[in-house]
């Protein structure tokens, strides 16, 4: 019964492999491509008229001129990074929603993981030997 | 005159807390009966007190009462009845008297507890009085709600027209019972700390607190993310933001606890853990309403304007959070607890684990909150924090609790063999191996919208077999209907229905974060566009007149394949009294998911701006949330069937 299990667990995980990697393949159209990037950017990066908001999801005249200005940065060539850079240089880190890594934000990105692996190690103690 | 009397008892609740206080104090070295009975009656006098006043500053919103500071600032003589009494708790003086009614309702509730230990009652009614007496100070001497104006205004300011919405209505009192509710369980910790006595009777009567306090909080918390999806219009409804984190913390910690106390119920061990949990829960809570109040992480500046308002602030979180810190440094050690060691695969360590992941999380989204704070405050560089970040960390944290989550049910306390556990974990991974098959031959899938569903359905899977193997297992025959009920409780479905509800949850999540569609542009009177298999036709444009608002309403019939479906009417409003505007998105809910359309500005000549969306499964998050609740009070009701001994199951 077990082998049945086993078999099918693997038979399917090949099929869940094999048909996402024909979905990877699809050929998008580029503007398209550039829609999608500019959204992406565009929710990483603050409002920073309003409280709390990405630009994606702003409507102000200035969320409209920035998603415009990473739009056009991008026909132009910049690829990601390069935007982020650009628009966290004229504007301050702090309109990327997302911190970048630095000796400033180096807690912040790894305490969480730090703590988790201290805590495991703390609670094997607790297990039988 | 009216105002005053409110004004007067709410002085007389401070009067009477302080004198218990003082009683308490003078009697818990030798403590009788007629000590305890004094105390619950000065209990019952505070709750009546501040109901009094609450009620009467509930009357001068009703009345629309100028003369009082709050009134004309946050209300208005025509808006509509619901949001002149919600207006009450609105602002920041009416709502810490709705949290010190609420408390002090919690605080009489406990005192009518029969079962508690008399050591323990004192301790906790004493502990809750302490409490009401700091806020009730806070109240009379930094916001005062009777505060009247000098020349009285014929018109009120009005409330932000964001919050007249029933919605937010009835938010704040949900949040805060969970907040307040946390209170109880805080003082049974500090309680124990004082009498030094800890045992499984304590575990079982702090639990159903626990549980009432995790279900309105969560459905607290999740009427606020309703509300965000509706009425902010911009089709979110988690956006990591600092306010949303400080309801968020207690609730984590609150789930923790409410694992964690099980393992103390059934094994009296991990009592010091269980302890701090009760005593950082309600820390939480505390900082949680600062922090909404004061606006301390909004802006900083905002806090910094009331000196006084701050300091009194920082006093009440070092009296209520540091004195029990220090009590607990001071007292844990003289809880002895068995050395027990248990198997890998025990309840016992899922238990454990679940503390670990959940804790974590919980300092996660601590960081995420104040690190900005510190950051700025000790090198001037200023970051922002949003959902990126949450994603990368929060989400990793929070993966394994759920696989975890599905197979913990299964296993058996301490060192006994789990029986059909790799049945399971064999059903479990062939199912959900073939969902994560499916996911991934939708259109537009990717990779993390293949975990996140497939986490969904493994959930599914290991709850509902959980559910049908315990009922094998009780062998019970129902005989009549109203043994369903006993039924019901004697195999824990509380457990049961509110992991079900994480997995709708789940599932809503994976539907909302990775398969919605969008349309955004400009339209016209007659045109028509499309998203998925939906047709939109833009119908007509009007201008309404409300109560207190001039709208401008737009009318989209919506139609799948060919046959009209119905109405979406998204308006835009214009409140002449706050000077604000709003937008109210049009939302056509179903099953399946929601269709919901944003008007945007535009005329007649160019046509307006649209926003459409389709949400694939959203409504899903909220159910899976009401779940949740749901789940909270069953295993509440649960427990007070265990307690009455004569039930007889077979």
């Amino acid at each position: 019964m077990k082998k049945i299990y086993l078999n099918l667990s693997l038979l399917s995980f090949f099929l869940m492999i094999t048909s996402h990697l024909t979905f990877a393949d699809e050929i998008i159209p580029k503007t398209n491509l550039i829609t999608n990037k500019t959204r992406e950017i565009a929710q990483n990066i603050k409002c920073l008229v309003c409280q709390n908001q990405s630009i994606d999801e702003s409507n102000s005249e200035l969320a409209k001129d920035l998603k415009n200005l990473i739009k056009e940065k991008l026909e132009s060539g910049l690829n990601e990074n390069e935007v982020y850079s650009f628009l966290s240089e004229r504007y301050g880190d702090s309109i990327l929603l997302k911190p970048p890594l630095n000796t400033n934000t180096i807690l912040l990105w790894f305490l969480p993981f730090i703590i988790l692996v201290f805590s495991s190690i703390y609670i094997t103690k607790f297990f039988k030997k | 005159m009216i105002p005053e009397i409110g004004h007067i008892f709410l002085i007389l609740a401070f009067v009477s807390s302080i004198m218990q206080i003082t009683y308490w104090t003078y009697n818990t070295k030798n403590l009788n009966l007629l000590a305890l009975d004094i105390l619950k009656n000065g209990v019952l006098i505070n709750c009546l007190f501040i109901l009094i006043s609450f009620s009467i500053l509930t009357y001068s919103f009703v009345v629309s009462d100028f003369s009082l500071l709050i009134v004309s600032n946050n209300s208005h003589s025509l808006k509509p009845m619901l949001y002149k009494i919600s207006g009450t708790w609105g602002n920041h003086e009416g709502s810490l008297l709705l949290w010190v009614l609420i408390l002090s309702s919690f605080t009489f509730w406990v005192s009518k507890k029969k079962q508690i230990n008399n050591n323990l009652l004192f301790s906790i009614l004493g502990v809750q009085t302490l409490i009401l007496c700091l806020f009730l100070a806070f109240i009379l001497f930094t916001s005062n709600p009777f505060e009247r104006v000098e020349t009285i205004a014929l018109e009120g300011r009005g409330l932000n027209p964001l919050l007249q919405d029933p919605g937010l209505a009835f938010h704040p009192p949900m949040l805060y019972i969970g907040y307040v509710g946390l209170s109880v369980s805080f003082s049974f910790a500090v309680g124990a700390l004082i009498t030094g006595k800890i045992n499984k009777e304590w575990a079982q009567q702090i639990r159903p607190w626990i549980s009432i306090s995790w279900s309105a909080l969560t459905l607290g918390i999740a009427l606020g993310s309703w509300w965000a999806y509706y009425e902010l219009g911009w089709g979110g409804w988690w956006f990591w933001d600092p306010v949303e984190n400080a309801s968020f913390m207690p609730w984590l910690i609150a789930t923790a606890l409410l694992h964690s106390i099980r393992i103390l119920e059934k094994r009296l061990i991990f009592v010091n853990w269980c302890i701090l949990l009760s005593i950082l829960g309600f820390s939480f809570s505390l900082l949680g309403t600062f922090i909404v109040r004061s606006g301390l992480l909004t802006s900083v500046h905002s806090f910094a304007t009331d000196p006084s308002r701050g300091v009194f602030i920082l006093i009440i979180m070092i009296i209520s959070i540091g004195g029990p810190l220090i009590l607990y440094a001071l007292k844990s050690s003289i809880f002895k607890e068995p050395k027990v060691q248990f198997n890998l695969l025990s309840k016992e360590s899922a238990l454990l684990i679940n503390n670990l992941f959940f804790t974590t999380a919980t300092a996660t989204v601590l960081i995420g909150t104040l690190y900005p704070l510190f950051l700025d405050a000790l090198s001037g560089a200023k970051i922002s924090i949003g959902p990126a970040y949450y994603n990368a960390t929060f989400a990793p944290i929070m993966t394994p609790i759920i696989l975890l989550m599905a197979i913990a049910p299964f296993l058996n306390w301490g060192k006994g063999k789990s029986k059909n556990l790799l049945k399971i974990i064999a059903l479990l991974t062939l199912t959900s191996l073939i969902a994560a098959f499916s996911l991934s031959t939708i259109n537009g899938s990717s990779i993390f919208a293949i975990i996140c569903g497939t986490l969904s359905f493994w959930l599914f899977v290991g709850v509902i077999s959980d559910f049908f193997v315990k009922i094998k297992e009780t062998k019970l025959k129902i005989t009549k209907m109203g043994s369903i009920f006993l039924y019901i409780s004697k195999i824990g479905i509380g457990m049961n229905v509110a992991h079900l509800g994480v997995a709708i949850f789940l599932a809503g999540i994976t539907g909302e974060q990775f398969f919605k569609t969008e349309f955004s542009g400009r339209k016209n009177i007659g045109d028509t566009f499309y998203i998925e298999d939906k047709l939109l036709e833009f119908k007509n444009f009007q201008t309404l007149k409300g109560p207190n608002y001039q709208s401008e309403m737009a009318t989209f019939t919506l139609y799948q394949n060919n046959k009209f479906i119905g109405y979406l009417k998204p308006e835009k409003r214009f409140y002449p009294t706050e000077q604000s505007q709003t937008t109210e998105a049009a939302i056509l809910t179903g099953f399946w998911g929601d269709t919901y359309v944003v008007l945007g500005d535009g005329d007649n000549q160019s046509g307006w701006s649209i926003r459409a969306y389709f949400n694939p499964l959203v409504s899903w998050i909220w159910s899976g949330a009401f779940f949740m609740a749901l789940g909270g009070l069953l295993s509440f009701f649960e427990h007070k069937n265990i307690t009455k001994k004569n039930i007889r199951l077979t």
